[in-house]
C-alpha cells in the first residue's frame, strides 16, 4: 500500500515538474499517469507490486471528488441569473457529446467487422 | 460545553476528514443498496448533505477543507494509477485503436462545440462561455484553460462537476435509447464526457468499463487542452 502510494507520487511528480518545464496545458497527473504507462510497458515486473494497491484506490475515486464538488457553496453567486444557460448548456451538450461520440464509434466497429468477414469470406471462396 | 468542543474541532483537519468519510461510507452503502444504480450517485448525495450541514452548523468552506483537502489530493496519485489497468488491457485497446480515435475526435468536437453554442445562444456572458467549454475534461485541465482564456476556474468548476454527475446518472439511460452496449464504447464515452466522475463511476460497474473511462478521460482532457483555444476564437470572430 504505502510503498504504491510513494511510486504513484513519485510519477505525479515527475509529471508535475515536467508539465511546468514544458509549458504545456496538461497537468502533472495526467504526464505522470503517462510516465508510469511507458514504465509498466518497459518493465511489466512492476505492474505486480502495484496492481493491488493502485485498483483499491481506483475503486475509492468517488470520495475524492466530494470536497471540490462542496465548493459549489461559495460560487453560486457569481452564476446570477444564469443558471438556466449553465443547465440547459451542461445537459444538452452532455447527451449529444455522449449519443454521438458512441454512435461514431459503433459505426466504425460495425464497419471493421464487416470488412473482417467480407475478407474472410473472399480468402475461403478462393480457397 | 458542546461549544467548547466545536467550535476549535471544525478548524482542525480532523473534522472536515471525518464528515467526508462518515457521509461517503452513508452513501457508498445507499448506493450499493440500490444495486448501484446511476442516480444514487454518491457524489452528488454527498453534497446535498453536506453542504446544508455546513451552512447550518455555520463552518466556512475554507474550515472544511482544512481537512478535506487530503483527501482531495489523492485524486493526483489515483490519477497516476490509470495506467495500471490501462497496460494491462493494452491489447484491447489497441485492437480497437480506430473506433478509439473516432469516438474521441466526435465525442470531443461535440462536448466543446455544443456547450459554446448553447450556452451563447442562451444569453450567457462570455466569462461563463468560457468557462464551460472545456466541461467534459479533466478538472486540473479545465480550470487551466478556461483561466488562460479570460474564464473563471471557479465557475469552470461548476460546470465540469455539474457534467460529471449529470453524465454519470443518465449515460445507462442513453446508451439504452441508442442500442449501445459494448462495454468499449460505453466506458470510453463515460470517461470522454463525464471525465473522473466517470471513471470513477466506471470502477464502480466493471474494471474493464473503468479502463475505457480512464482512457476516454485522458485522451478527451489532452485533445480538449488544445480545442478549447480555437473554439472560444472562433466563437469570437463570429459573434
Amino acid at each position: 500500500m504505502l510503498l504504491t502510494l510513494a511510486i504513484l507520487c513519485f510519477f505525479q511528480a515527475l509529471g508535475e515538474w515536467v508539465s511546468v518545464l514544458s509549458g504545456l496545458p496538461i497537468p502533472g497527473p495526467v504526464l505522470g499517469m503517462v510516465f508510469l504507462f511507458i514504465t509498466l510497458l518497459l518493465k511489466p515486473g512492476l505492474n505486480h507490486h502495484i496492481a493491488a494497491a493502485s485498483e483499491q484506490l481506483l475503486k475509492s475515486m468517488m470520495v475524492m471528488f466530494i470536497p471540490v464538488c462542496v465548493g459549489i457553496m461559495t460560487s453560486y453567486t457569481l452564476l446570477k441569473g444564469q443558471w438556466l444557460a449553465l443547465v440547459v448548456a451542461i445537459v444538452i451538450s452532455t447527451v449529444l457529446a455522449m449519443a454521438v461520440g458512441a454512435l461514431v464509434m459503433h459505426k466504425v466497429m460495425k464497419h471493421l467487422e464487416k470488412q473482417a468477414h467480407n475478407q474472410k469470406k473472399a480468402v475461403s471462396d478462393v480457397e | 460545553m458542546l461549544n467548547e468542543f466545536w467550535l476549535p474541532f471544525t478548524k482542525t483537519p480532523l473534522f472536515g476528514i471525518l464528515l467526508t468519510l462518515l457521509v461517503y461510507v452513508l452513501v457508498a452503502w445507499l448506493a450499493q443498496k440500490s444495486r448501484f444504480h446511476p442516480l444514487v450517485n454518491p457524489v452528488a448525495l454527498s453534497v446535498l448533505l453536506i453542504v446544508p450541514f455546513l451552512v447550518y452548523t455555520g463552518v466556512s468552506y475554507e474550515d472544511y477543507m482544512v481537512g478535506a483537502q487530503y483527501i482531495s489530493f489523492l485524486l493526483g496519485p489515483a490519477t497516476v494509477a490509470l495506467a495500471v489497468p490501462l497496460a494491462r488491457q493494452l491489447e484491447r485497446v489497441r485492437k480497437a485503436w480506430l473506433p478509439l480515435v473516432c469516438g474521441l475526435l466526435a465525442g470531443s468536437l461535440v462536448a466543446v462545440l455544443s456547450v459554446v453554442l448553447v450556452a451563447a445562444l442562451l444569453g450567457a456572458e462570455d466569462v461563463l462561455i468560457i468557462s464551460l467549454a472545456p466541461k467534459s475534461a479533466t478538472m486540473p485541465i479545465a480550470m487551466g484553460v478556461s483561466e488562460k482564456l479570460g474564464g473563471l476556474a471557479s465557475l469552470a468548476a461548476v460546470g465540469v462537476m455539474g457534467t460529471g454527475i449529470f453524465g454519470v446518472m443518465t449515460a445507462r439511460y442513453i446508451f439504452k435509447v441508442i442500442r449501445i452496449e459494448s462495454p468499449e464504447i460505453r466506458g470510453f464515452m463515460l470517461g470522454l464526457t463525464a471525465h473522473g466522475i466517470g471513471v470513477a463511476r466506471g470502477f464502480q460497474i466493471s474494471n474493464e468499463i473503468g479502463t475505457f473511462a480512464g482512457l476516454g478521460m485522458s485522451l478527451n482532457g489532452l485533445l480538449t487542452a488544445f480545442l478549447v483555444p480555437l473554439v472560444v476564437t472562433l466563437h469570437f470572430v463570429l459573434f
